[in-house]
């Protein structure tokens, strides 16, 4: 496992602040805070702060189990305003599919003080921005705004998360929205239609089986009364991480949050229990044909969560054979071998083990069979031809320079922080992360490649072109009734 | 005497990053006719060798050194945008002034870029959303430049060869007013030193700006064109016409009457067709920015036999729109929106850089960004009025839809009050409109 004591590590190369000193008059305020606080509930307590490459997250509770972190930026007037949720896909049952997802479309409707519409308008009066996203083991809203504007985000929020109306009308709404979300990202799509196929195959019993929009026939089915039991369920103070970055400072954030937050009671949140997968033993193959101009390969190989030690040296590892031009299998199959136009992979990085995805579009005229044996093949000689010190090197730098590309903006920061606190009890995760990544060996990378890398551990999806049309025998639609677009 | 570029930079030290970007005032309307795509491929066959290195030695030293090298392009510029370490700055540099100066286009290398666009092309159609608006562009500025396809089509791309690539770079590097820019932990003396260093002594320009392109031309009547494809569930949809440029006098106007039309998630059409019915995912409008007339867009996606509804609800949406104007309540919150949300504009160095960059790269007057918010508080529910009815007819527009023909041709063209003509175009094919 990652190390905690990890979390207070410096990433070399990111500057280094004037470290911050935290005295008794430094949290006079915070005195000053509870001395008012209306109930148990509303007490803020300052948790132990955790270094963030050049800057400092700072860490508090609220009595009824809100957690608040703040890292202070005052390079522009701006301010991200995150939310996340312990909250997502992989706490639905079958039937109940999608609600989580569901559910974060909701919580942008009506409140018991804000009409429909109100949420967004107020946002919007301020110049700010707002959205969600929902996966299998979270669920998380944002805020972008200007600094001035804390007091009325913090209002917002918090009347979401305690007041919102689910009426059947809404609920109905938004669910011929999810249901078009769907047709968009699934079944108009071929990769949305494979990565979902890939998930269903190769989880039988974990809830990673089933997609995070849910089933189309779930979607379609859910009530208000659903809705209201997960809000009750899951959107506890407990269950929540407040995650500020930008132009604010602590006592005037926790003055707000206690304000807002402090009558919330937290609640009794469900055990996570789920059903472990079963290690798989044999390869499982689905075949599909779409119209789609070229053949395509969906490979998942069983991989380790993110908090496994080996999650890292897997990254290490799909880095050097597929993260771009100078990987070795991208070169071997793109450029050299022309047998694909693209390949991506990467490795879950979810609170349980998830897989190795890796996806392959083929040239045109090339069959899933030839292109699924050139992977084979390339698969094979990783094994033979270990990852080379420069494989090692290049792959280190590129993740590297990922890493860094998201603490640029006061958003990517909030959302590294949030994701890693959530999934793993750890804000600076990323950094822990990235001294993982950096710490991996070439014989690390060699064990994990025997080890994860395995035939009778995988999922395999292949996709045949539907005939083309020109192909078809074609109607009277050809090219009836053109004008040719002259203009 | 090599001449001197603009240098731009924004500064931002926290970060140990560097952003660059090489950006040259021509595009790919320099193509010549029959040849479209050269100069997308030579971009792309920049880094296939340059100096004494191949292709695997540079793609190599690129990810050794912490990087990425991307291409841009459109019809009136191109770029070369790099992200570095910064600690690998000046060894990223050096390589950036080989590939620049000594690309050696070498013919089997110009070839094997010239497969991958290709594949590239094809791999495309399987994304309705593009085919929508590749379509979409293609029919709107057809026989203008702007329709022109900046990566070329199936049928130019297979003719082109490394001489194309070769006459393509040379086209676009030897122009003058180049602009050499950077964001992140570098300071302007840095960048002087390490272009004096470096790129000095290879970079010669020759060649004026290209003469800015006519004014494309706005067709009138109502058109529909059908990418026809299988078994589609859900409709992509693109409905619009010309929208504005720069130069406008009513350019703030329209773009705040845009706004309240379908710029904001509780604007009037993402309000009627996502908030109310229910529709489409997506709901909004768009007028683009540059320094050209560009287009303004509706964009929906839904269910396909939910398609006819959603556009006669879009049309008359924007009847309405142009009949009426926006309301003085509108006016006075979007207006509100755009002040207090400029400050996103400029929130990071890399955002910063752009709008600079838009301005030293002659896409944008000088002032443009600075003056932008100022201009639109001054716009008058007059002014938009005005601008609606001289921009947007609703009588003339294109209306793009990726739908399985078969199945919504006929309810699709129901649909369309006045339909002029209708197009169908299978998905796997390639037209395009010189």
């Amino acid at each position: 496992m990652q190390a905690t004591s990890a979390r207070r590590s410096k990433v070399a190369g990111v500057k280094k602040s004037e470290k911050r000193v935290e005295t008794a008059d430094d949290d006079r305020w915070i005195e000053r805070l509870n001395a008012r606080a209306k109930s148990k509930r509303a007490r803020v307590t300052r948790e132990p702060s955790v270094a963030f490459g050049a800057e400092t997250i700072q860490r508090f509770r609220l009595g009824n189990g809100l957690a608040v972190l703040l890292v202070e930026s005052h390079h522009a007037k701006v301010v991200s305003f995150h939310t996340w949720f312990g909250v997502g896909s992989r706490h639905e049952r079958d039937g109940k599919t999608g609600l989580a997802h569901l559910f974060e479309h909701l919580m942008f409707n009506e409140t018991k003080n804000l009409p429909a519409g109100t949420f967004d308008r107020k946002l919007e009066s301020i110049g700010a921005s707002t959205n969600a996203a929902t996966w299998n083991d979270w669920t998380y809203y944002y805020e972008d705004l200007p600094s001035d504007a804390l007091a009325l985000v913090v209002a917002l929020e918090s009347e979401r998360m305690k007041n919102l109306v689910l009426r059947k009308s809404v609920v109905d709404n938004e669910i011929g929205v999810v249901a078009n979300e769907r047709r968009y990202r699934v079944e108009d799509d071929v990769d949305g239609t494979v990565n979902e196929l890939l998930y269903k195959t190769a989880f039988n019993k974990h809830p990673y089986h089933h997609p995070t929009i849910g089933w189309m026939s779930d979607i379609l089915a859910f009530t208000p009364e659903d809705c209201k039991r997960f809000y009750r369920t899951f959107y506890a103070p407990n269950n929540a991480r407040i995650i500020v970055v930008g132009d604010a400072k602590a006592p005037e954030l926790l003055a707000l949050v206690q304000k807002h937050y402090g009558d919330l009671a937290s609640a009794e949140l469900p055990t996570d229990g789920y059903d472990a997968e079963p290690e798989q033993l044999e390869e499982r193959v689905e075949r599909l044909v779409k119209p789609t101009p070229t053949a395509k390969v969906a490979i998942g190989y069983k991989s380790p969560a993110l908090a496994h030690h080996d999650n890292a040296a897997l990254s290490v590892l799909c880095e050097a054979l597929f993260g771009g031009r100078s990987a070795r299998i991208f070169r071997a199959l793109v450029t050299e071998a022309e047998l694909a136009t693209d390949l991506a992979a990467s490795v879950s990085q979810f609170r349980d083990p998830g897989l190795f995805e890796l996806y392959a579009t083929a040239r045109e005229g090339v069959t899933v069979e030839v292109l699924l044996a050139g992977i084979d093949h390339e698969i094979k000689s990783v094994i033979s031809n270990p990852v080379t010190a420069q494989e090692l090197e290049r792959s280190i730098a590129r993740q590297e320079l990922g890493f860094l590309q998201g603490l640029e903006s006061v958003g990517g920061r909030a959302e590294q922080i949030g994701f890693y606190d959530t999934v793993l009890d750890d804000p600076a995760g990323s950094l822990t992360r990235l001294t993982a990544l950096r710490s991996v060996t070439l014989a690390d990378v060699e064990r994990v490649a025997r080890e994860y890398l395995v035939r009778s551990r995988r999922t395999v999806v292949l996709v045949e072109p539907a005939p083309a049309s020109s192909d078809a025998p074609e109607g009277d639609d050809g090219d009836s009734a053109s004008d040719g677009g002259d203009a | 005497m090599s001449g001197t570029p603009k240098f731009v930079v924004e500064s931002f030290t926290t970060v140990p990053l560097v952003e660059l970007v090489f950006a040259m005032p021509a595009g790919s309307a320099l193509d010549p006719k029959g040849r479209e795509g050269s100069l997308v491929l030579a971009l792309r066959s920049l880094r296939r060798g340059a100096g004494g290195r191949t292709s695997t030695q540079i793609d190599d030293e690129i990810d050794r050194l912490g990087a990425e090298l991307s291409t841009g392009c459109d019809a009136l510029q191109c770029s070369l945008h790099a992200t570095v370490i910064a600690r690998n700055l000046e060894p990223f540099f050096a390589l950036l002034a080989e590939i620049a100066l000594r690309p050696t286009f070498r013919e089997d290398e110009v070839a094997r870029v010239r497969r991958e666009i290709t594949a590239e092309l094809i791999d495309a159609r399987n994304d309705d959303r593009t085919l929508c608006g590749r379509y979409f562009r293609r029919n709107l500025f057809a026989g203008h430049p702007l329709g022109r396809p900046s990566a070329g089509t199936l049928a130019t791309v297979a003719t082109l060869t490394h001489q194309d690539a070769s006459d393509a770079w040379k086209r676009v590097w030897s122009t003058k007013e180049m602009v050499v820019a950077a964001a992140g932990d570098i300071t302007e003396a840095q960048l002087r030193a390490l272009w004096d260093k470096y790129f000095s002594k290879g970079w010669a320009p020759t060649r004026e700006r290209p003469a800015e392109i006519a004014e494309p031309a706005r067709k009138k009547g109502r058109h529909l064109v059908i990418i026809d494809k299988p078994a589609r569930t859900q409709s992509q949809i693109l409905i619009g016409t010309l929208g504005t440029h720069p130069k406008d006098r009513d350019h703030h106007a329209l773009y705040v009457a845009n706004t309240v039309f379908g710029g904001t998630f509780t604007s009037r059409l993402t309000q009627e067709i996502r908030s109310k019915r229910g529709w489409s995912y997506g709901a909004s409008s768009r007028l683009g920015r540059e320094r050209v007339r560009e287009a303004f867009t509706m964009w929906t996606f839904p269910k396909a036999t939910d398609a006819p509804d959603c556009i006669r609800v879009e049309l008359s949406l924007l009847e309405a729109l142009c009949k009426k104007g926006v309301s003085a309540r509108e006016l006075t919150f979007v207006k509100k929106y755009l002040k207090e949300s400029a400050v996103f504009d400029t929130d990071t160095a890399s955002k910063r850089l752009s709008q600079r960059l838009d301005e030293a790269c002659g896409d944008m007057p000088a002032g443009y960004h600075e003056k932008f918010v100022p201009k639109t508080q001054e716009v008058t529910l007059e002014e938009c009025q005005r601008a609606l009815e001289k921009r947007l007819d609703p009588r003339n527009l294109l209306l793009c839809v990726t739908a399985t023909a078969s199945d919504s041709r006929a309810a699709l063209e129901k649909s369309i009050r006045g339909l002029d003509s209708t197009t169908v175009i299978p998905f796997d094919r390639d037209e395009y409109y010189p």
